[in-house]
């Protein structure tokens, strides 16, 4: 879906952002080769974005988000859900990390990010520096 | 012991609902990777709609049911058994914010009904369900007769 004008951009990758950051993954791409790519929604609204992940058996424990220059970056690490040894009779999803990182425009301010893990759901949001936001300037008479 | 646990007797299983779970499993003996691109998991509801992945473990002791189920209310998903049928029905409900915000969209959403056969001799009285961080795990004692047992040999 395109944004028709966003103020404020998330650029979204599927890939660790090899190319946008270069070297800053390099240390930790193996490991993430077998990390999968949560799917995600981003809303736009007059204060800013929220952008929204499934990350089911992500826990605030295993979640690490991190932020580097412009890369917002987020890494769960699963546990599986079942004891060691036991045997898989049916498999609809492999249990693995999920990975996936973000380009964030000058306008996101980088100290007010917050971040809510719910039910599996992650939940960022990315509020606009106040020098982004529209601002009516009165005139003085 | 009570009986008053979250399962119930299920009459009646929509017809159209096993065609869906008849084709999925043909389709995922034809294409047996796991969780791809563009697959969509089975659901008679809402057919452009979500839902959940489920994988089924075993130990000695217990089956085990494991669904994922982000950002779905555990206290609205409804189980219950039919036979040798486990079944989950719940929705998962699109967020509050306004669609007009909308920039991307990857997640889906809607109401879901997934059947999955239990094997072996479970007891589903003495089941627990369980739903944290997206995932929903329900666990089966089997049958005593249904464990594995050693037969000791006495000696002569």
């Amino acid at each position: 879906m395109k944004a028709t004008h966003p103020s404020i951009r998330v650029t979204v990758g599927h890939q660790p952002p090899q190319a946008a950051a270069p070297g800053a993954f390099a240390e930790a791409s193996p490991e993430l080769q077998q990390a999968f790519t949560p799917p995600i929604d981003i809303h736009e609204g007059p204060d800013g974005l929220t952008l929204e992940a499934d990350l089911p058996g992500a826990t605030e424990a295993n979640l690490i988000i991190q932020l580097e220059d412009n890369v917002l970056s987020l890494h769960a690490r699963i546990e599986p859900p079942a004891p060691e040894g036991a045997r898989t009779l049916h498999e609809e999803y492999h249990v693995g990390d999920y990975y996936r990182s973000f380009i964030l425009s000058d306008e996101v301010d980088r100290e007010r990010i917050t971040a809510e893990l719910r039910n599996g759901v992650l939940r960022l949001v990315l509020p606009k520096a106040d020098r982004a936001r529209a601002r009516r300037i009165e005139i003085r008479s | 012991m009570g009986r008053s646990n979250q399962w119930r007797r299920e009459p009646f299983i929509p017809f159209n609902f096993l065609q869906n779970e008849l084709v999925r499993v043909l389709e995922d003996y034809f294409q047996p990777e796991g969780r791809g691109g563009g697959q969509s998991p089975p659901t008679d509801l809402e057919p452009s709609g979500w839902s959940p992945l489920i994988d089924v473990y075993e130990t000695p002791e217990d089956t085990i049911v494991v669904a994922e189920i982000p950002g779905v209310d555990p206290t609205k998903i409804e189980l219950s058994i039919s036979g040798n049928l486990l079944i989950l029905r719940g929705v998962k409900e699109i967020g509050e914010l306004p669609e007009a915000q909308l920039q991307v969209r990857e997640r889906r959403f809607g109401t879901f009904l997934r059947q999955v056969m239990v094997p072996g001799d479970v007891d589903f009285d003495a089941a627990q369900a369980d739903a944290k961080n997206g995932v929903l795990t329900v666990r089966m004692p089997k049958r005593r007769a249904a464990q594995p047992r050693t037969i000791p040999i006495r000696p002569s």
